[in-house]
C-alpha cells in the first residue's frame, strides 16, 4: 500500500462492512442448503464478490485470496456447473469462519494474516471436484474493431450485438464516448474508475464500459479503460465533471462514430456471460449489465435509493442527543414551573401565550425523545442470525435432527440490550437442543417426529420484549433435579421435599447443578444457567422456566426495551431521593410500627398470609445520609420481587412515579453497593438509582 | 535515584511558562494546569453517594451529565467550613473521566514562568507534599503547585 495515502482512517468502515457481508454470507449460505434458488446464490456471491473489492483496496491480499477463491465456486453454481453439496456449504462456511479471524485479527491490528493455505486449496479442490456439466453454448457473436480516436493508443472492440444497440441508442440521442488513461502511480485505480462510471450513470445510461464494470472494480486493468454511455448533457457539462477526477493523466471524450469509413474488422469469438472471465486480456466491450442490458438505469436508481435512505451514525452521537434531550426535559419542566409561578402573580396575555408555548414545546421534547429512541433501536434479527449456524454446527456434532424457527426476527429493541442478550440466548438455545432434544431414534421410539424443533420467538409486551425458546424434546424431570441437589450437598432431602415443582425447578439456576448426565463440549459442566440468569437480571429482566416431561420445555426471557430510560418508583430515604427500578416493584403499603415483627432477629412483615423480610435501607447505604431529615414517624413499604422472592423495603416517603434516563456511576465513586446509576430529575438535581438486585442478594447473604 | 531526578526534570519542563488557574483553599493559594480545567460553575445542589470515601461528596448534574465532585478540603484534612457565595466547582478532566473540584474561591488565572517555581519546601504548605508538584512565588506570596492524578486518585 502507498505509504502516501494513509489507509488506517479507512480500516473501520472497511471492518464494519466485511462484518455486515461476512452476516449476509452465512445467513444466506445456509440457507443455501435447503434452498439453493438464483435469487439466494446472487446476494451471496455479490456479498463475497463486495468483499473482495474492498479487501483488494484495503490491501489484505490473503483475505482477498480467500474471497476470490470462494468467489470462483458460487460462480460455478450460479452457472449451475456445480450443485449444492453439504460439502461446498461446508467449505463455503470455513471459508467464512476464517474470513471472521481476519476480520477479528485486522481488527486487533494484526493485519490479515491468518493461515489460508490449507483452506484454498481445499476451496481449488472443490471448485474442480464440481460434475463439469457442460456450459451453456454461446452463441458465436461478432466483434467488431472501432477506430481509435486521433492519438489513442488503443483500438476499441464491440461485440456485434452492442454495436446494433449503439447504433440504436446513436439514432435516439448523442452517445458520449470516454476513453481515461490513469495516471501509472494512481494509488486507487478503483476508485478512479468507479467515479468515471458513476459520471456516466449519473449522466445518463451507461451503455458499456471497457473492461467491463467487475474488472473495474478489482482493478484488473491496467491504466486505461473506456466507457460509452448515452446523456441529455452537453459535452462541456460532461467534460466539467470527469476533469473533477483526479490522478488521470490523460482522457478524451467525444461523440461517438459509428465506424464506416473502414470496413470493419469482424473476428468472431465466442461471448457469454460464462466465457467473458476465461477470455484472455478480454478485448471485448461488454453491456454494463450483463443480466439485463435493457434497464441498467433503473437499477443504478434503485441502488441509490438504498443508500440515500440510512445514514451510519456512531452510538455514542446518538447517546449524545439523548443527553441533550434530556437537557430539554428538564429546562421544559422549569419553564413550565416559572410560567405556572407568573400566571399565578400577574395577569397578562402574554403569559397565557407562555404557557400554550411551553405546553408545545413539550408536545415536540416527548416527540423527539420518542425518535431518539427509535433511533437507537435495532431489530433483534441481528442476534437471532447467529443461531441457524450455531443449531446447524451442533446438530451435525450430536447427531441430532434439529428444525429452527425463528419468529418475530423484526421486533426491535434498544442496542444497548441487543449488545448483551445474544450469549444468553445462545446458551439456552444450546441447553435445549443438547439436553432438551432426544436423539431421532429416541424420538420416534416416543412417538414423536424424528426431527426436533426448536422456536425461538420475540415479541413486544407493553414496555417489554418477552423472548421464547421453545422445544420438544425430554423436559426437564424435576426429580432429578432434586436428586442432584441433595447428592451434590446443595440442599438437605428435607429441604428439597418441602419445594414444590416450581420452586425446584429454579434450582436449575444454581451454579454447580447440571442435570447432565454427561458433560458434552456444548454444555453440562453445571456452570451457564446461573450465569444466564445473574446476566439477564443485570438488565432488568426475568427468566421464567416452564417444563413438561416427554413434552418439552419452554424457557422466556422478559426484558426491558433499553437500557437507556427506565420507569421507577421515585421514594425519599432520610432525605435523599432514590429511583426504584419499577420493573421490580410488587406492590406498596404504609406500615406502622406495630406492624412490624421479628423472626431471627429480623424484621418481617405479614401481607395478606406471606411473610416477608424487611430491609431498612440505611443498613445498606451506612449513615452517609441525613437521619434527620426524617420528620414523620410514617412508614412506607416497597414490596420488591425478583423471581419468586419477595422483600420490603423501608422507605420515609413515597414521590411518584415517572420515566428516567439512566446514567452510569463515574467509575470515580468505585463500586456502590445498593446502587446501580443515577439519573437526573425534573428539577434538575440528581437521583441514585437502587440496585434491588444487589440488596435482594446481599439480603439474602445475611 | 537517577529515576528521581528524572521525574523532577520533567515536572519543571512541563510547569515551564504555564497557565495557571489559581484558587484559595483554607486561607492558601493552589494553582492547577489550566488544560487540566474544563470550566468552573457555580455549587450547585449535591446528591451524596452512599459508602463513598469521605472526600468524594457525591454527584451533580453538568448539563445532563453526572459527575462526581470531590472536597478538596476533606481530602487534605483541612477544617470544615460553611460554604460561602464564592465557593465554586472546578471541573478537571481525571482518570475515569470528569471530577469536580470543590474550592473556597477561584481567584485567577496566571502564566508562571520557570524561574518562578521551586521544588517542594517540606512544611511550607498543609497539603501533604505527596499532592503537591512545585511552590511557585508570585508578588511575594506563595501558590501551592497541585498534582492533580495524586490529589483526585483514591
Amino acid at each position: 500500500m502507498s505509504a502516501e495515502l494513509d489507509m488506517s482512517q479507512y480500516i473501520d468502515l472497511f471492518l464494519q462492512e466485511a462484518e455486515e457481508q461476512i452476516e449476509v454470507l452465512e445467513q444466506e449460505t445456509l440457507g443455501l442448503e435447503q434452498d439453493p434458488t438464483d435469487d439466494r446464490l446472487q446476494v451471496i456471491f455479490r456479498a463475497a464478490h463486495t468483499l473482495k473489492g474492498s479487501s483488494r483496496a484495503m490491501g489484505f491480499s490473503q483475505f482477498a485470496e480467500v474471497t476470490h477463491e470462494m468467489e470462483n465456486i458460487l460462480d460455478r453454481l450460479r452457472n449451475h456447473t456445480l450443485s449444492v453439496t453439504t460439502e461446498i456449504a461446508d467449505s463455503i462456511l470455513a471459508c467464512i469462519d476464517t474470513l471472521a479471524q481476519m476480520v477479528d485479527s485486522i481488527g486487533q491490528g494484526n493485519g490479515d494474516q491468518i493461515e489460508c493455505a490449507a483452506l484454498v486449496a481445499r476451496l481449488r479442490k472443490v471448485q474442480e471436484g464440481g460434475n463439469e456439466a457442460p456450459r451453456p453454448a454461446a452463441g458465436p457473436t461478432q466483434v467488431i474493431e472501432l477506430p481509435s480516436a486521433s492519438g489513442w493508443p488503443f483500438r476499441t472492440h464491440v461485440s456485434s450485438d452492442l454495436f446494433s444497440a449503439l447504433e440504436e441508442a446513436a439514432a435516439a440521442g448523442p452517445v458520449f464516448h470516454a476513453k481515461v488513461r490513469l495516471a501509472s502511480d494512481c494509488v486507487m485505480k478503483f476508485v478512479r474508475a468507479f467515479m468515471a462510471v458513476s459520471i456516466a450513470q449519473e449522466a445518463g445510461e451507461l451503455l458499456a464500459c471497457h473492461p467491463d464494470q467487475e474488472k473495474l472494480e478489482e482493478e484488473e486493468f491496467d491504466t486505461d479503460f473506456e466507457l460509452i454511455f448515452t446523456s441529455s448533457l452537453t459535452q462541456e457539462e460532461i467534460d466539467t465533471k470527469f476533469k473533477g477526477i483526479s490522478e488521470v493523466e490523460n482522457y478524451w471524450l467525444g461523440g461517438w462514430q459509428t465506424p464506416t469509413d473502414e470496413a470493419p474488422e469482424v473476428v468472431a469469438e465466442p461471448v457469454g456471460s460464462v466465457a467473458q472471465q476465461e477470455v484472455p486480456e478480454s478485448a471485448v466491450v461488454t453491456p454494463a449489465a450483463p443480466s439485463a442490458p435493457s434497464t441498467p438505469a433503473t437499477q443504478g436508481a434503485a441502488r441509490k435509493g438504498d443508500t440515500g435512505q440510512t445514514v451510519r451514525v456512531d452510538v455514542a452521537r446518538l447517546d449524545n442527543l439523548m443527553n441533550l434531550v434530556g437537557e430539554l426535559v428538564i429546562d421544559r419542566t422549569r419553564i413550565s414551573q416559572i410560567g405556572n409561578d407568573l400566571s399565578n402573580r400577574f395577569q397578562d396575555p402574554n403569559i397565557d401565550a407562555l404557557a400554550e408555548t411551553v405546553s408545545h414545546i413539550a408536545r415536540i421534547t416527548s416527540d423527539l425523545q420518542d425518535q431518539i429512541m427509535k433511533a437507537r433501536m435495532m431489530p433483534i434479527e441481528t442476534v437471532f442470525n447467529r443461531f441457524p449456524r450455531v443449531v446447524r454446527d451442533l446438530a451435525q456434532k450430536l447427531g441430532k435432527d434439529v428444525k429452527l424457527e425463528l419468529l418475530g426476527g423484526e421486533t426491535e429493541l434498544d442496542r444497548s440490550v441487543i449488545e448483551v442478550i445474544g450469549d444468553p440466548l445462545l446458551h439456552i438455545l444450546r441447553n435445549s437442543i443438547d439436553h432438551g432434544l432426544e436423539d431421532p431414534a429416541d424420538r420416534v421410539k416416543a412417538g414423536k417426529p424424528a426431527q426436533g424443533t426448536v422456536v425461538v420467538s420475540a415479541r413486544h409486551q407493553e414496555n417489554h420484549i418477552v423472548i421464547e425458546i421453545v422445544d420438544d424434546g425430554k423436559g426437564i424431570d424435576v426429580e432429578r433435579v432434586k436428586r442432584k441437589a441433595v447428592e451434590t450437598g446443595f440442599m438437605t432431602q428435607d429441604a428439597v421435599d418441602r419445594l414444590s415443582d416450581k420452586e425446584a425447578l429454579q434450582l436449575i439456576f444454581q451454579s454447580g447443578l447440571s442435570t447432565a448426565k454427561e458433560v458434552s463440549e456444548v454444555s453440562g459442566r453445571g456452570v451457564g444457567m446461573d450465569i444466564v440468569r445473574s446476566n439477564i437480571q443485570k438488565l432488568g429482566g426475568l427468566i421464567d422456566l416452564e417444563t413438561t416431561v416427554g413434552v418439552g420445555t419452554k424457557t422466556s426471557l422478559r426484558l426491558p426495551l433499553t437500557l437507556a430510560i427506565i420507569r421507577g418508583l421515585l421514594v425519599e430515604v432520610q432525605g435523599e431521593i432514590f429511583v426504584v427500578p419499577l420493573g421490580s416493584v410488587i406492590e406498596t403499603l404504609l406500615i406502622s410500627p406495630k406492624d412490624i415483627q421479628r423472626i431471627n432477629q429480623r424484621e418481617v412483615i405479614v401481607i395478606r398470609g406471606m411473610t416477608t423480610p424487611l430491609v431498612r435501607l440505611e443498613t445498606v447505604y451506612g449513615s452517609n445520609l441525613n437521619p434527620e431529615a426524617n420528620t414523620t414517624d410514617d412508614m412506607y413499604g416497597v414490596i420488591v420481587g425478583l423471581a419468586e422472592q419477595r422483600l420490603g423495603l423501608i422507605v420515609d416517603r413515597l414521590i411518584g412515579e415517572q420515566e428516567v434516563v439512566i446514567k452510569s456511576l463515574s467509575r470515580f465513586c468505585g463500586d456502590v453497593p445498593g446502587v446501580s446509576g443515577a439519573t437526573i430529575l425534573g428539577d434538575g438535581n440528581v437521583a441514585l438509582i437502587m440496585d434491588v438486585n444487589g440488596i435482594v442478594a446481599t439480603n439474602e447473604r445475611g | 535515584m537517577n529515576q528521581d531526578a528524572l521525574e523532577l526534570d520533567t515536572t519543571h519542563a512541563v510547569i515551564d511558562d504555564q497557565q495557571t488557574v489559581v484558587f484559595r483553599l483554607a486561607d492558601e493559594s493552589y494553582g492547577i494546569d489550566i488544560f487540566r480545567v474544563n470550566e468552573i460553575i457555580r455549587l450547585r445542589e449535591i446528591t451524596p453517594v452512599p459508602r463513598t470515601e469521605n472526600h468524594i461528596r457525591g454527584l451533580v448534574n453538568l448539563r445532563g451529565k453526572t459527575i462526581p465532585v470531590v472536597d478538596l478540603r476533606a481530602r487534605f484534612s483541612l477544617p470544615v467550613e460553611e460554604e460561602t457565595d464564592s465557593c465554586r466547582i472546578i471541573v478537571v478532566d481525571a482518570e475515569h473521566g470528569q471530577v469536580g473540584v470543590i474550592v473556597d474561591a477561584v481567584t485567577e488565572v496566571m502564566t508562571l514562568g520557570s524561574d518562578q517555581i521551586e521544588d517542594t519546601p517540606p512544611l511550607v504548605t498543609d497539603v501533604s507534599t505527596d499532592f503537591v508538584k512545585g511552590v511557585a512565588k508570585h508578588h511575594d506570596h506563595l501558590i501551592t503547585l497541585l498534582d492533580l492524578d495524586k490529589a483526585l486518585a483514591a
